[in-house]
């Protein structure tokens, strides 16, 4: 009690001071001299950018919140406005020492709420790289000036701008680690729907859409630029929607495969997120990330479970397979490691957005058929969509640099034939990596994501088999995406069984693919190339993962490739022991 | 009149029996030795010149340059350090001794004593006069640091006197900043208050301004050098209560500096670690030296009687109530539930 009036009255005093003597740019709308007894658990205070930085003409909003135990114990100071800074995160957290207690920080109890705000002001003036909470933005700040300054100010651009809101996107960004959370629910229900079989297709439809409209939102809460986001949904959506024509028009099994690449696409987006992420991770893997962090995991985890799910069934004929698998699972658990640690959000909400807008031309061009590949489309496009946009000018270059040898390397190996279906898989991961490369190599992208067409009814007839149990496993687990991708690795698997022979030279099949125009998710591509060119043998399983280790090796975006052959590998083995069968 | 000249009188003056017993600034000897070196130095810019001129013995200037004022700086400084250490030390001690001597400040059997003493002689009169001599003290040493400091960075054009000065403040050596300083100030306003107008003229050098925005504890020095303390704890923002100040200067109430050091308020500032900072300075270990500042606390008590009274039942309440809390918790570990 006692303490409390005393605080009371530090507090009065001092709002009396920040009222009469506010600190440089720093203003407080929501308080008045007059309110008798204003809130003294928590302050609104709004800084004004120093004129001449990045931040200049932005007004950002601050949250002072004041513990009971105040003078003795700093404020907590957020920024409510989205601020692209090094030592502010996405969640508005500020690293500064005088916001921490002493064994960490700096904090005494002779400093203030004005000196708190001062020290803040320098703080957005003169940013302190070589403590950086945001690693992303504080390597662009040392290194990369420009591109610091453009991002910053397009930032300030958005958010900061005088009244604007900037208060809801970073609510937004806090409720971020749910709407993964839901999204995996949405997927569900789309998969539950399929397993009822009597689902229609609005249904399916209703759920996929859902999951859809989830992602999306994550990415809009990923502080994705308005317009943008809003164009995510509605793409999304469409997509599924012409996913679900095309399964009406289609006969069940259609619907099944429909389904089933419904499905991959819901696991997709996790993985290929996943890659961007680990590709962004690769450039900054201590960037901590809150959005990424809550989000990643859950992929992350998924796709082990889906990894651990293919190794254990089959894994009895290839023991080495699971062996390389855990390598690989190694190489991703540093990865996934490094990558919950990373990032900025900006790079993960670019991958979101940019699929979407490749999707729109594909959408555009493509028919009812393509319209599933298209689905998987925006994935693989999304790569050089990235590359094409000027958010990360500096990462591409370096990309592109780490990515090139592997595609050597995969030609390489692709030149025996037994190799040839994991140089495929290579290939695809590089499409993926290559996208980021430019505009030459997006050619390349299409020529190999394209995908005939025509196959999609080559696994139509496989898929009602693969029905049933898909229908089973969706509905026993709440991890739809693991049996999304095992569902997806069995229709691969029987792709494989007919086409257990991969390509006899890549880049043959690089050409088939440059005729068709639909570019095609890199699984999907595969899957199709590898029921073209059926009466083809499987390559030895051994030297195809010894092969995929070394790609991991490579690079870190060879590693994201990696898991990709694993999942890859992991249907084809599946495929092979279900032709066995 | 020359400084050195002023302080020659004060230190024959009336008050020789008094300084006598304490040490003082060798103003004059420093001075010499600035002198000297002055002369080393125009010796060694004359040997410049000459080189210069026929690129005679480079040797000689090397010699004077390297040893002059190295040597001149090793021993003025040293010797001004230690003064300036004596004349604390000393200073710190005349004034504990007046803390105990007052009456109004001492405690029990010490007041009941006390009292006996003044009915046979009239302590008050001597007790002023001791203050007097103190202040007076204490001015004039501060003033002849300042001086030789800056004849010193005069001479030699550098700024090894500033530097020595940041140094004294740093080793919490530096006069003017002393809390007994402030302590002395006190009790002199304390008398003034309460004699009225008998001994104005002691308090002349210092007055104290309560005010709501800032209190400020002012002490003229001679030159119309103006010293202000500060009387507001920084954690508190408000007067400070039952003040104490850590050896590096700073002053806090008793119940804020013991939170921001996290000991109970009744174990008081000795207890805290000595790793605990300075709220302000954060520098280490002040509070273990820690010096309670009666004559203020009286002082505030005296100007500000309203303040003074709230405060101290909000203090009690606190106090009480840690303790309670501290004791509860004690017993329940004890217990171990």
């Amino acid at each position: 009690m006692a303490q409390a009036a005393r605080l009371n009255l530090r507090m009065q005093k001092e709002l009396k001071l920040l009222l009469t003597d506010p600190p440089p740019g720093a203003s407080f709308p929501f308080l008045s001299p007059d309110s008798d007894l204003p809130s003294l658990s928590s302050i609104d205070a709004q800084i004004e950018g120093a004129e001449g930085t990045v931040y200049a003409k932005g007004i950002f909003k601050i949250k002072i919140q004041i513990p009971d135990r105040y003078p003795f114990q700093p404020p907590i100071v957020t920024f409510a406005t989205p601020i692209y800074h090094p030592n502010i995160d996405t969640g508005g957290r500020i690293c500064l020492d005088i916001l921490n207690l002493p064994p960490k920080g700096a904090w005494q109890p002779s400093l203030n709420i004005s000196t708190v705000l001062t020290s803040i002001g320098l703080l957005l003036s003169e940013p302190n790289p070589d403590d950086g909470l945001m690693c992303e933005a504080s390597r662009e700040y040392k290194y990369n000036r420009q591109a610091f300054d453009h991002k910053a100010r397009a930032m300030t651009e958005k958010y900061a701008k005088a009244g604007d809101g900037g208060s809801s996107s970073s609510q937004c960004i806090q409720t971020m680690p749910n709407p993964s959370m839901v999204e995996v629910q949405g997927v569900d229900m789309g998969s539950k729907q399929d397993t009822t079989g009597s689902a229609s297709s609005d249904g399916k439809q209703s759920g996929i859409s859902h999951k859809l409209s989830f992602k999306s939102l994550s990415s809009t809460k990923g502080k994705e630029g308005d317009s943008k986001e809003n164009e995510m949904p509605g793409h999304r959506i469409s997509s599924s929607e012409l996913e679900n024509q095309m399964e009406i028009k289609g006969k069940r099994k259609e619907e099944n495969s429909a389904l089933n690449e419904c499905n991959l696409n819901c696991v997709r987006p996790h993985g290929i997120r996943r890659k961007l992420s680990l590709d962004t991770s690769g450039q900054f893997k201590k960037n901590e990330d809150d959005n990424k962090e809550n989000v990643d995991p859950n992929c992350c985890q998924s796709l082990y479970h889906s990894q651990n799910n293919f190794i254990s069934p089959f894994g009895t004929s290839e023991q080495q397979v699971s062996n390389n698998h855990e390598q690989l699972r190694q190489h991703q658990d540093d990865k996934s490691t490094r990558y919950t640690r990373s990032t900025g959000s900006k790079p993960c909400q670019i991958t979101h957005k940019k699929p979407l807008r490749s999707f729109d031309s594909c959408q555009i061009s493509d028919g009812s058929k393509k319209k599933l590949l298209e689905t998987t489309k925006p994935f693989s496009s999304k790569s050089y969509s990235l590359t094409a946009d000027d958010v990360s000018p500096i990462p591409l270059p370096v990309r592109h640099g780490e990515v090139q040898p592997s595609e050597d390397f995969s030609d390489r190996t692709g030149n025996t034939p037994a190799h040839t279906k994991i140089d495929k898989h290579t290939l695809l991961g590089k499409k993926l990596s290559l996208g980021f490369k430019g505009s030459s190599q997006k050619q390349d992208n299409n020529k190999e994501n394209v995908v005939p067409v025509n196959q999609l009814p080559l696994s139509k007839p496989h898929s009602p088999f693969r029905k049933s149990g898909l229908g089973c496993k969706l509905s026993l687990r709440t991890l739809s995406q693991l049996q999304g991708s095992k569902e997806d690795h069995r229709q691969s698997e029987n792709f494989f069984t007919n086409a257990s022979e991969s390509l006899p030279v890549p880049q043959d099949s690089r050409y088939d693919w440059e005729q068709q125009p639909n570019q095609d998710e890199s699984m999907k591509t595969e899957r199709e190339i590898i029921q073209e060119h059926g009466a083809e043998e499987t390559e030895g399983p051994p030297l195809s993962e010894t092969i995929i280790v070394l790609d991991s090796e490579d690079s870190e975006e060879e590693g994201q490739v990696s898991s990709r052959q694993r999942l890859s590998l992991a249907r084809k083995r599946i495929g092979k022991t279900i032709a066995k069968a | 009149m020359k400084f050195g000249d002023t302080f020659m009188e004060y230190l024959h003056g009336e008050q020789e029996w008094f300084l006598h017993k304490c040490s003082h600034i060798e103003y004059k000897r420093l001075k010499k030795v600035l002198k000297s070196c002055r002369t080393c130095k125009v010796l060694h810019d004359d040997s410049y010149r000459t080189n210069q001129g026929d690129e005679e013995n480079p040797a000689f200037s090397q010699i004077c340059q390297c040893q002059s004022c190295p040597l001149c700086d090793q021993m003025f400084f040293s010797e001004l350090l230690k003064e300036a250490t004596d004349i604390v030390g000393c200073f710190r001690s005349r004034v504990r001794h007046l803390q105990h001597l007052d009456p109004y400040v001492a405690s029990g059997i010490q007041r009941c004593v006390l009292g006996l003493r003044q009915c046979f002689k009239n302590d008050q009169q001597s007790m002023v006069q001791e203050g007097r001599m103190l202040i007076e003290y204490i001015t004039m040493n501060a003033i002849a640091i300042h001086k030789i400091l800056k004849k010193y960075d005069k001479v030699h054009s550098s700024v090894n006197g500033k530097n020595f000065k940041s140094k004294l403040r740093a080793e919490h050596i530096e006069l003017l900043q002393s809390p007994w300083l402030m302590e002395l100030g006190a009790f002199c306003l304390n008398f003034n208050g309460s004699d009225g107008e008998e001994f104005s003229q002691l308090s002349g050098r210092f007055s104290c301004d309560f005010n709501v925005a800032q209190s400020v504890m002012t002490l003229m020095l001679p030159n119309s050098i103006k010293k202000e303390y500060d009387l507001t704890c920084a954690i508190c923002l408000e007067i400070v209560f039952n003040p104490y100040a850590l050896s590096c200067g700073h002053l806090f109430c008793k119940s804020c500096a013991c939170s921001a050091a996290s000991v109970l308020i009744l174990d008081g500032l000795k207890a805290a670690g000595p790793d605990s900072k300075c709220p302000i300075c954060r520098e280490a270990g002040v509070y273990a030296k820690s010096v309670h500042m009666v004559e203020l606390h009286r002082l505030v008590r005296t100007r500000c009687k309203k303040y003074w009274e709230e405060r101290q039942a909000v203090e009690r309440a606190k106090a009480l109530k840690q303790n309670k809390e501290f004791w509860d918790a004690q017993t329940k570990s004890m217990i171990g539930y």
